[in-house]
């Protein structure tokens, strides 16, 4: 089903590996083989040492805001319909230069949108989660303070004016 | 380049754009599927450049502890300027702080008045030798130095995932201007900047040396890049954010005002004028004198 969601193409031999993994679930960043330095947007060559060969190492998905927006309209159409939604920075534990942008959500397959941006702070630490969109598995990031038992799917909080 | 090196004689060169039709709008040709680094941000929803900038300048706000009504001075400031040029897009329509404060947000911490205008236009610039201009009827301007700059594995845009995100490719450019150049910060009379976001001005203060990092938003307050008031005046056309959008090229022009005394906001004995491209990618500048 076209969501009208811009989405990666799949096919690139040097970034699928971490589409891969999330679709199974996991956070997979790219590794040297050669020198052992993770990287991040994935690219065919380890910008330390130059080596043209890499793996993927698996991640805890636990992480921190680095930094985030709040988007609002005018937005494409998709997108709007989910505004004013957080957009985040975030930085993993397991080395702060490894960086990912992702939206907020109050948990696992629920959309960006549902989460109050007043709520959100620099230094938050998160989790990720997976959301499937279309043929695509791509990571959001979650926090407790979100998950909102009244909202499985975006509905306003009763005395929300949101 | 071409007329020093001899190809040729005389150079024009021009930028010149047309949004209105809503055919030619980026997005009426957004693409479904993604192969390059735009992969990393859009179908997060991180999806215009002003979403990209943002994310830039909430960090930066973060880390040096800035406020809106400090960043509000980059506009505030270009649209006074603005309010003295009768070509501007802004020229009757001025701007205070409420109304700043006030403004809808486009992605937090930008408001409306962060942003460009945009605008239909053109302008083009005649370039020759020094000795074939001295014989023409306008004062010749001179190019005193250039530089372009991009620092390694930089993001365009979205430059968030290199060690030191906040420290753009105009800290590159100035580096090879400033080494091309006698000249220092110090020496320059007033500064094009190139904005198409407000947050773009005190990072590129910062990358040419105008003052320390972390301190380019200060280096705005109490006037400090106004025109009559300030130590260096910026964008004193009124800029991207109130005279109009070409893509920097109007920022050419105004220096080169400068450098003739046409200015609606003419730097007393300004003798030197520094026009910047965009921070945040591939960038270039450009050291204009008289």
């Amino acid at each position: 089903m076209e969501t009208g969601w811009i989405l990666p193409d799949l096919s690139n031999e040097a970034t699928r590996g971490f589409w891969e993994g999330c679709a199974e679930g996991e956070l997979r960043i790219q590794t040297c083989s050669a020198c052992g330095s993770m990287r991040m947007p994935p690219r065919p060559m380890c910008p330390q040492c130059r080596s043209i060969s890499y793996g993927w190492t698996k991640m805890s998905g636990e992480g921190r805001i680095w930094s985030f927006v709040v988007a609002h309209p005018p937005l494409l159409p998709a997108y709007a319909e989910l505004a004013p939604y957080p957009v985040a920075t975030i930085e993993l534990v397991e080395d702060p230069m490894i960086r990912i942008v992702g939206g907020l959500v109050g948990g696992p397959d629920l959309e960006p949108g549902a989460v109050d941006p007043s709520t959100v702070e620099i230094g938050d630490p998160v989790h990720v989660v997976f959301a499937q969109v279309e043929d695509v598995t791509i990571p959001r990031w979650t926090s407790a303070k979100w998950a909102r038992a009244d909202n499985p799917h975006r509905a306003p909080a009763p005395g929300s004016s949101r | 380049m071409a007329v020093a090196s001899g190809q040729c004689d005389v150079a024009v060169a021009w930028r010149a754009r047309k949004r209105a039709a809503k055919s030619t709008r980026v997005w009426s040709q957004a693409p479904k599927r993604l192969d390059d680094s735009d992969q990393w941000t859009r179908p997060a929803g991180l999806l215009r450049p002003v979403d990209e900038i943002a994310m830039l300048t909430h960090r930066y706000m973060h880390e040096y502890r800035v406020t809106r009504e400090q960043l509000a001075n980059v506009a505030l400031t270009l649209r006074r300027h603005a309010n003295r040029n009768p070509r501007a897009a802004m020229y009757g329509k001025t701007l205070d702080l409420e109304q700043y404060l006030s403004a809808r947000w486009i992605s937090e911490p930008l408001c409306l008045f962060d942003n460009c205008l945009e605008s239909d236009g053109a302008f083009a610039v005649v370039i020759t030798s020094a000795e074939r201009a001295r014989d023409l009827p306008r004062k010749p301007v001179y190019i005193h130095a250039y530089a372009q700059g991009l620092p390694q594995q930089h993001q365009i845009m979205s430059n968030y995932f290199c060690e030191d995100p906040l420290r753009g490719p105009s800290h590159v450019a100035a580096r090879r201007l400033w080494a091309n150049s006698e000249l220092t910060p110090e020496d320059v009379s007033c500064a094009q900047i190139y904005d198409a976001f407000s947050p773009l001005i005190p990072l590129s203060l910062e990358g040419y040396g105008f003052c320390e990092r972390g301190e380019g938003v200060a280096f705005t307050e109490d006037g400090g890049i106004e025109w009559n008031r300030g130590r260096l005046p910026v964008n004193t056309s009124g800029g991207s954010l109130s005279e109009a959008y070409v893509h920097g090229f109007n920022h050419v022009i105004e220096a080169v005002r400068q450098m003739r005394g046409d200015s609606t906001c003419q730097v007393e004995d300004a003798s030197s004028c520094l026009v910047t491209s965009g921070e945040c990618v591939p960038t270039s500048a450009l050291l204009l004198r008289n």
